[in-house]
Parts: C-alpha cells; sequence; structure tokens
C-alpha cells in the first residue's frame, strides 16, 4: 500500500512511527544518493558507506524537515555536507587510516568496469547541478519529473541543465 | 571513449543499485536500534546550533563571519539608497587602525546566546576571545607568530603565522572594498533619535538559499558603524537560521594587548611537539647542502636545512603523521634545475588491488596528495633511495607509521616547464599566474599522480601579494608568476613525468587549464575577455520581459580546452541587460529563458493580474567584428499567438463536458514550458480553447491525462489545480487517455481540432 504513496506521505508515516516507510523512502532514494556520494569518494565501497550513513542521519533529523514534499532535495543536501564532511576528515585522518585500509575495489567485467569507472570519474569532474541532473534522471526507476523536483528546478531549467552536463560530457570524453 | 549513448548511461548508474538489498536490511537493522523520528519545534533544531557552535569555535571561521559581515556592509556600495553616504563609511572603515568588536553575540535557536570579543590594529596584530558551550580560547596574532592559549586546559601553544590565512589584514582587505565576490542592495532606512544613521544591506546567496540581511548603526561623526545585527534568512521557508549582533568602538587599542605572553599558571606546550620527519640533504657529490627547502606532497609543512645539510620536521605529538604515500622534495631557493626527492611508503601497509584490463594484477595506493598505480612493487622499490629513513610506529599500532628519521636526500638534475604565456596577437603578458595542478610520473611500469607537492616560501610570498580573491592557490599546489617578456618557470619537478596538467589565467583574460606533454605545448595562448553585451528585450508589443532571465552562453570554437561558463542576469524594468569581460571567441551567444517557472518571479505576470506568457526561447548569436568591444542588440520576443479549439466527443457523437486537454512541447530540450497556464476542460459543448500558445511546431495535445511522456508524475504536481487532478482521475477512469499532435503553419492563429475519445 505504501509502495505508490508520495513522498510526503512516507515522510510523514515515519515521523508517526513507521520505520517501514523508511525502507521505501530508501529504495528510491539509496542509489541517487550513492551516486552522489561517488562524486567524493571515487570509489564505490565508501559511496555506499556513507549513504547509509546518510540515510541513518537523515532518519534522525526527519522531524526538523519542514516540508515532507522536499525529502528527496533534503537529503540529496545531506549527502553533499556529509560528503564534504568525509573528505575534510579524510583529509585530516588519511595519515592515520586510509593507509590501514585493505578493502578490495569491486570486481566486475574487467573492460566495461574500467570504462564506466573512467565515465564516472568524468561525470565527477562536471559542476554540481550538472553532476545531479545526470544521476536524477539516469538512477533507474527516476522519472524527468522526479529528478527536476529533486534538483528544485523548472521542467526547462532541468532539461538545460542535463543538456548541458550531456553535451559537456561528451566534450570530456572527446579529448 | 566515444559519445555516451543514453544506455550506456543508464547501465552505467547500475552499479549505484548494487547490493542494495543487503544494504537495506543493513540500514534498516541499524534503524531498529534507534528511537522514533518526531516532529520537531522549529527552534530547536540542531544545524543552526552547529554552525554557531563551529563559528566561534574556530578562529577562522569566526573571522569569516565577521569578514562575511562587513563585506556585506562594504559591497552594498555599489547599489541604491544610500550608497554615497555609504561609500563614506566604507572609507572610514578602510582608513581606521584600530578595531575593538565590544561584544558580539550568536543567537542560536536552541536559545543558546555564544559570545565573543576581539581586537585588531594595524591590520595584522589581532586577539580574539571566545566563549563558547565547548570551552573558551584566546588567539593573539602579531602578523608572524601566532599563541593559542586554552583556558579550560591551562596551556599555551605557539605556531608560525600563516601568510595565506585569513587574518585581521584579510578583513581589511575587505574593509577596503577589493573583494567583488559579491552583489549587495543597500538601503538608508532612516535615523535613531540620538543621531545614528541605519542602513540596512542584503545580499543573496543562491548557492547557500539564503539571503543575510544586515542592519548598521553608524555614527555620522565618524562614519564608522557602532553597532550591527545579522540574520541569515532561508530563502526558501523564510525561517532565520542564525542571528546576531555586535557593537564596536574605535578607540586606540593598548600595544600590551596584543603581547604574545604565556601567562602565569599556564603550560607552553609547544615544546612537545615531537620530530615526524628528519634526514639530510646532500648534493650529488654527498657533500651537505645548506638553506634547502624541505617540502611534503599534501602539506604545508616547511622546513630548512642547516650548516649540516640536515632537517628536521616537528608537530604536537597529538597530531597524526604518515600521510602516505608522500613526496618529500629538497630544493635550493632560486635554482629550479635540482632536486632531491624520494616517495615514503608504508612497508607494512597492503595495497588495494586496482583491477587493470591489461594484467589484472594491478594495486592501488591514494593519500597525501599522491595516488599510485603500481604494477611492478620491484621497479618501485628500484627508484625509491637505498636509504629512505627509518620508519617507527606508535605502541602496539603497527600499522601505520608514527615518525621518519634519518632519510637522505640527494640533489640530482630536475625537469622544468618553462613557456610563454601570449595573448592572441602574440604579445607576451605579464603577471600571469601559471599553476601545475598535477603531475603524472612514470616510475618503471608504475603511475604516480602527485596532486600536491608542497609549497615553498616563494610561492607563499607571492601568495601574500596577491589579493584575497586568489585562494585559488590555496591547497599546496606549484605556480609560477610570468615575467616581462611572458615567461613562466615552473621548477625543481621529480625528472620523470610525462604528463602535466597546467592552468593559466590573468587579469582581463580566460583562464584556460590543459595536459602538457613532456616538453610540449607549454605555451598558452590567452584570450581576452573584454567583450560587452548589452542590449533590451522587448516583445513585439513592446512591452519589455522584465524579470526573464538573460544568459550568455560561450561554446568556443577557437579552443575546445577553455571552458568560458554561462553566465546571467535579469531583465531589468526597462528591458535592459549588460554582460561585461566576456571573451571574444565564436560562439557568443545570447539566449533569453523566456520558459523559466513563473512562480520563481517576484514581479512576474502573475503578481500584477495576468497570466504568465510563455515566450519561447531565444538564441541571439553574437557575431564578433575586429576591434569591436561592444555590442548592442536588440532582442525582439514574440508573443505567443496561437488558439487551438479542440472540440471533444464520445464514439456515439455525443460532446465530452470537463475533459481535461492540455498542450505541451514535442520534446524536453530547450522547448518545453510550464504547464499550469496552458491546460483546460471541455464546456457543455465538449469544447475547449487555449489562447496563448507559443508558435512552435508540432504541439502535442493531451487529452484526460497529461502526456505521460513529460509528466509522468501529475498527481504531485503542484502546478495542477486539486480540481483538475479530479477532473484526470475521472476522465481516466472512462476512458483511455489520447495525445494528438498539431502541426503549427507559418501566420496561421487558429486552430481546430477535433478528437473522439
Amino acid at each position: 500500500m505504501l509502495d505508490k504513496s508520495t513522498e510526503e506521505e512516507l515522510v510523514r508515516a515515519v515521523t508517526a512511527g513507521d520505520k517501514e516507510a523508511y525502507a521505501i523512502l530508501y529504495d528510491r532514494l539509496a542509489p541517487l544518493v550513492r551516486a552522489v556520494c561517488h562524486d567524493y569518494t571515487g570509489n564505490l565501497a565508501d559511496a555506499q558507506d556513507l549513504a547509509q550513513d546518510v540515510f541513518l542521519r537523515a532518519y534522525q533529523k526527519l522531524g526538523e524537515l519542514r516540508q515532507p514534499e522536499s525529502f528527496g532535495p533534503w537529503i540529496v543536501g545531506i549527502a553533499r555536507r556529509r560528503c564534504s564532511e568525509w573528505r575534510r576528515q579524510k583529509a585530516r585522518e588519511r595519515r592515520k587510516r586510509a593507509a590501514c585500509r585493505t578493502e578490495p575495489w569491486v570486481v566486475g567485467d574487467a573492460d566495461r568496469a574500467e570504462e564506466d569507472g573512467q565515465l564516472l570519474r568524468l561525470i565527477a569532474t562536471l559542476d554540481e547541478d550538472e553532476r545531479l541532473a545526470l544521476h536524477a534522471f539516469y538512477m533507474q526507476g527516476k522519472s524527468a519529473e522526479d529528478a527536476r523536483r529533486i534538483m528544485g528546478l523548472s521542467r526547462s531549467g532541468f532539461y538545460r541543465v542535463l543538456e548541458k552536463a550531456r553535451k559537456r560530457l561528451e566534450r570530456l570524453m572527446a579529448r | 571513449m566515444n559519445a555516451p549513448r543514453h544506455d550506456d548511461l543508464k547501465e552505467i548508474y547500475e552499479i549505484f543499485t548494487q547490493d542494495h538489498d543487503r544494504l537495506r536490511e543493513s540500514m534498516m537493522a541499524s534503524l531498529r536500534t534507534l528511537p522514533p523520528t518526531h516532529k520537531q519545534l522549529p527552534w530547536t533544531h540542531a544545524i543552526p546550533g552547529r554552525i554557531g557552535a563551529t563559528i566561534l569555535r574556530k578562529k577562522m571561521t569566526r573571522l569569516v563571519a565577521a569578514a562575511m559581515i562587513a563585506m556585506v556592509i562594504i559591497l552594498g556600495v555599489r547599489t541604491t539608497n544610500g550608497a554615497r553616504a555609504w561609500a563614506d563609511v566604507v572609507k572610514a572603515l578602510s582608513d581606521v587602525n584600530d578595531i575593538h568588536t565590544v561584544s558580539k553575540r550568536i543567537y542560536l535557536k536552541s536559545g543558546t546566546v555564544e559570545e565573543s570579543e576581539w581586537w585588531l590594529k594595524d591590520g595584522k596584530k589581532s586577539r580574539d576571545e571566545i566563549r563558547s558551550r565547548d570551552g573558551s580560547w584566546t588567539f593573539l596574532e602579531d602578523g608572524t607568530r601566532r599563541l593559542r592559549l586554552s583556558h579550560r586546559d591551562r596551556t599555551a601553544e605557539f605556531h608560525d603565522s600563516e601568510p595565506d590565512e585569513p587574518k585581521c589584514w584579510g578583513l581589511l582587505e575587505v574593509l577596503r572594498g577589493t573583494d567583488r565576490s559579491y552583489s549587495a542592495k543597500v538601503k538608508l532606512l532612516g535615523e535613531t533619535d540620538d543621531g545614528l544613521k541605519i542602513y540596512e544591506v542584503r545580499r543573496s546567496l543562491p548557492e547557500e538559499r539564503c539571503t543575510i540581511i544586515d542592519t548598521a548603526w553608524v555614527d555620522p561623526r565618524t562614519d564608522l558603524p557602532v553597532r550591527t545585527t545579522y540574520q541569515v534568512v532561508d530563502s526558501g521557508t523564510g525561517e532565520v537560521r542564525i542571528k546576531g549582533e555586535e557593537t564596536c568602538d574605535y578607540d586606540p587599542i593598548p600595544w600590551e594587548l596584543f603581547e604574545l605572553v604565556v601567562p602565569a599558571g599556564y603550560t607552553d606546550i609547544t615544546d612537545l611537539q615531537t620530530e615526524v620527519l628528519s634526514g639530510t640533504v646532500v648534493d650529488e657529490a654527498g657533500q651537505p647542502v645548506d638553506g634547502a627547502e624541505v617540502l611534503i606532497s599534501d602539506s604545508d609543512m616547511k622546513g630548512r636545512t642547516n650548516d649540516e645539510g640536515a632537517f628536521s620536521f616537528r608537530q604536537p605529538a597529538s597530531k597524526p603523521f604518515g600521510g602516505f604515500p608522500m613526496i618529500v622534495r629538497a630544493i635550493r631557493p632560486g635554482d629550479p634545475s635540482h632536486v632531491a626527492w624520494t616517495l615514503l611508503r608504508n612497508p607494512r601497509h597492503e595495497l588495494r588491488p586496482l583491477r587493470r584490463p591489461d594484467d589484472g594484477k594491478s594495486k592501488l595506493e591514494e593519500g597525501g596528495g599522491v595516488v599510485i598505480v603500481l604494477l611492478e612493487e620491484q621497479a618501485l622499490r628500484a627508484f625509491i633511495p637505498p636509504d629512505p629513513g627509518t620508519m617507527a610506529f606508535k605502541g602496539q599500532d603497527d600499522s601505520c607509521p608514527s615518525k621518519v628519521t634519518n632519510m637522505l636526500l640527494t640533489m640530482r638534475p630536475a625537469s622544468v616547464i618553462t613557456g610563454r604565456i601570449t595573448n592572441r596577437a602574440g604579445h607576451p603578458i605579464a603577471n600571469a599566474v601559471v599553476r601545475l595542478n598535477q603531475i603524472e610520473v612514470a616510475v618503471g611500469e608504475n603511475d604516480i599522480t602527485i596532486i600536491t607537492l608542497g609549497r615553498t616560501d616563494r610561492e607563499r610570498a607571492i601568495l601574500s601579494s596577491l589579493s584575497p580573491g586568489d585562494s585559488r592557490e590555496v591547497g599546496a599546489r606549484v605556480f609560477a608568476v610570468t615575467d616581462e617578456d611572458g615567461c613562466y618557470t615552473l621548477g625543481n619537478l621529480p625528472n620523470v613525468w610525462h604528463r602535466a596538467r597546467l592552468e593559466a589565467r590573468a587579469d582581463g583574460y580566460v583562464q584556460i587549464s590543459k595536459t602538457i606533454l613532456h616538453d610540449e605545448g607549454n605555451d598558452f595562448t590567452l584570450i581576452e575577455a573584454d567583450i560587452t553585451v548589452r542590449g533590451t528585450v522587448i516583445d513585439n508589443h513592446g512591452v519589455p520581459l522584465v524579470g526573464r532571465k538573460v544568459e550568455i552562453d560561450v561554446e568556443s570554437k577557437d579552443d575546445e580546452e577553455a571552458d568560458f561558463g554561462v553566465d546571467d542576469v535579469i531583465i531589468d524594468a526597462q528591458g535592459r541587460f549588460e554582460f561585461t569581460g566576456l571573451p571574444a571567441v565564436k560562439g557568443l551567444q545570447v539566449q533569453v529563458r523566456a520558459d523559466e517557472k513563473p512562480y520563481d518571479w517576484s514581479e512576474n505576470e502573475l503578481t500584477r493580474g495576468r497570466p504568465f506568457i510563455y515566450y519561447l526561447m531565444i538564441e541571439y548569436p553574437i557575431v564578433l567584428e575586429p576591434e569591436k568591444r561592444e555590442y548592442s542588440i536588440e532582442i525582439v520576443a514574440s508573443r505567443p499567438d496561437i488558439t487551438l479549439e479542440i472540440e471533444v466527443k464520445d464514439k456515439e457523437d455525443n460532446p465530452l463536458a470537463g475533459v481535461p486537454v492540455g498542450v505541451c512541447s514535442p520534446g524536453f530540450s530547450e522547448r518545453e514550458w510550464y504547464i499550469r497556464e496552458l491546460v483546460g476542460r471541455t464546456d457543455s459543448r465538449g469544447v475547449c480553447i487555449i489562447n496563448g500558445v507559443p508558435r512552435i511546431s508540432p504541439l502535442r495535445l493531451w487529452f484526460c491525462v497529461p502526456d505521460p511522456r513529460t509528466f509522468q508524475d501529475w498527481e504531485s504536481m503542484p502546478e495542477l489545480s486539486g480540481e483538475l487532478k479530479t477532473a484526470i482521475r475521472e476522465c481516466r477512469s472512462k476512458y483511455a487517455p489520447s495525445i494528438v499532435t498539431v502541426e503549427a503553419q507559418k501566420d496561421k492563429k487558429n486552430y481546430a481540432v477535433f478528437v473522439r475519445l
């Protein structure tokens, strides 16, 4: 029943104590949050960890969300702040921690993964809005309407940013 | 790589759904251990509390906050009411030697009040007294050294001053009005009973989604503000995120207040700093090198060798050390052609496997501004000098070293990148900045990318002479400034690099960055940014398109490396706009965005009681002419004039009343427009008339349900009224949604459309 609910309804359900509603919000937005985090981390494992943390933080702060219908943009904002924080923290503590890290990279199809990684790295060099437009638009299950709402843009504004992102990506890839 | 196809991108993004179920389970398991989340009262938010605490806790953020307020005050000078009088305030502030913020308070939503006091003398001596929930500190700064007193721990610690860190002189720079990063509106509100002039300064920060509103009470005898208040207002909700106030005086401050003296009862912990890195620099003959600067990647720490060639880095014992991999370089100031360098890796560090298409055995190590892709351990070992130092480890923690001693660095010929910066006429550009963003070094079969090399004293000196807006240099990047002949030298580089990424910029020119190969393409041609485009935008009825956005877009056909970005302005009440500082390249184009969401504009047609007009986007290419620097253009937008008379019947030829009907654009790109004003419902005759449709072709008309191609989520769209949504649901339960395409013809305004549902 909840599966077809709007984000606003889901947020209200969570604040009323229904934690399962949060799982649906998670299903809808976690891939996008991971993509946003990947821009900062450059690797999937850290992006997944950060996304988990973002959702936990968001849950704890959900009561502060004044516009439940804006859950998408709100959690993307939290992800950006959390990732910036992570980056600063990493710079500070890298000496201690990163040198000790041993987790392997995700292994998949060799050539494909290499090219994917390259493309994702190129995407990470785009402007923040352009990256988010691509993430939001190409994430499975996301409609253009969802995507533009996450960015807080009009539909035309959203498509402009998307088009610009595609063009720039094309130029970067051509180099 | 080929250009990305839609399906390719979609496939790539599937990576972010990997492991989703497991991650969800894990997240939900964590969630179950947490108490339920509840709706909170607005003033119990935690974020503003943290902002306030952060602002107060750290000196830099505190100064930045203070600078921000001053900036808001200063930069309003360019605008509106009171601007002239305000210019006097700016001048008075920049002339004054002593500033004393007697009291600064930040009011947090939690009800907590954070307090501080600070003094500034001659632009470089400062004293901060900070009292927050986390403790209280005094920071003393005399321009060369800094003393930090922790009143809770009763400790004192001396540090070197960092010339590029925003300090008091940074604030004075702001007060002098040299920073033009922001624009603000200044308004003279009036006078108090005791004669103080009240100014309001507003600054909009779209990226932060907030507006900062300052109020300043200025003494007309001195033109100096004696009190200011500020509040940060959320642009979306109108909520006050944080607010504060401060009072100032400008009486002479005694020098004694700035003395860097450890008070009685305080322990000086400066000497508790421990040595973390030490060694010796020698020349190729093995003789010690005196006065060499020693630099560490990703670090601002600096060291200098003594007459025995020895160097030593010290830092507090509590601070972690060991950012591996690490590049350590030693250079002789003034000699770009030699460098002693080595790479330090943690011998106990297990590398992360990095799968590469060629062998699947590569390993990766990154940190400290260095990325190593390691194929052959042996090749790397051969490169590292035999005595890179002795590593020590702290306690039982043998995973990360805490100290490296007895390093031996040998001076050898270095690689030097030299080049010339010219304009398109071939004339040299002096004082252009060239920055090395990264170099790629090949050692045997290994690739090492060095992102930050450590900054030299010379670079520090250049930094301090650059204006505060040049914060881009911060980050231990190597850079050089061109001489009178436009020549630059980036020296002391490891002599095994094969690729480098450089960035060049100069006042009045567009910044450019490019990758160079060894000794290839080191010269830059910068493009002048001296074009001005101004003009007016009116519609074909002579009405200016007030409040719409005009963008300037540049897609260089001359130089693919240059990225000029997009700039935009809002059309003023007279229909005018202006862009300055544009690059003279082909591809300069003005665009009028007339299809923006109507509700974004505060004074749009809606608030004037008229429907929003869906002007189509206009693209106006500028044809550049030699020697011509200023272009005046007049853009005329066509007011949408198509009328659609739509008739809807059922299969039995009965007119259908109340059917929702709408028009949308044929594709997404630039020709999308908003939906609200271009929808209607059929009347009792089954007819719906929609006016003011833009002249594009083909038009797509939808019946019953908004075009699913572009409006999948129509139920949650606030732009559709509740009444219309109900009608859509009703219609959908009876009839299949339908889409009809209409070809618009030149000069034809009225179209009749018949549809049978």
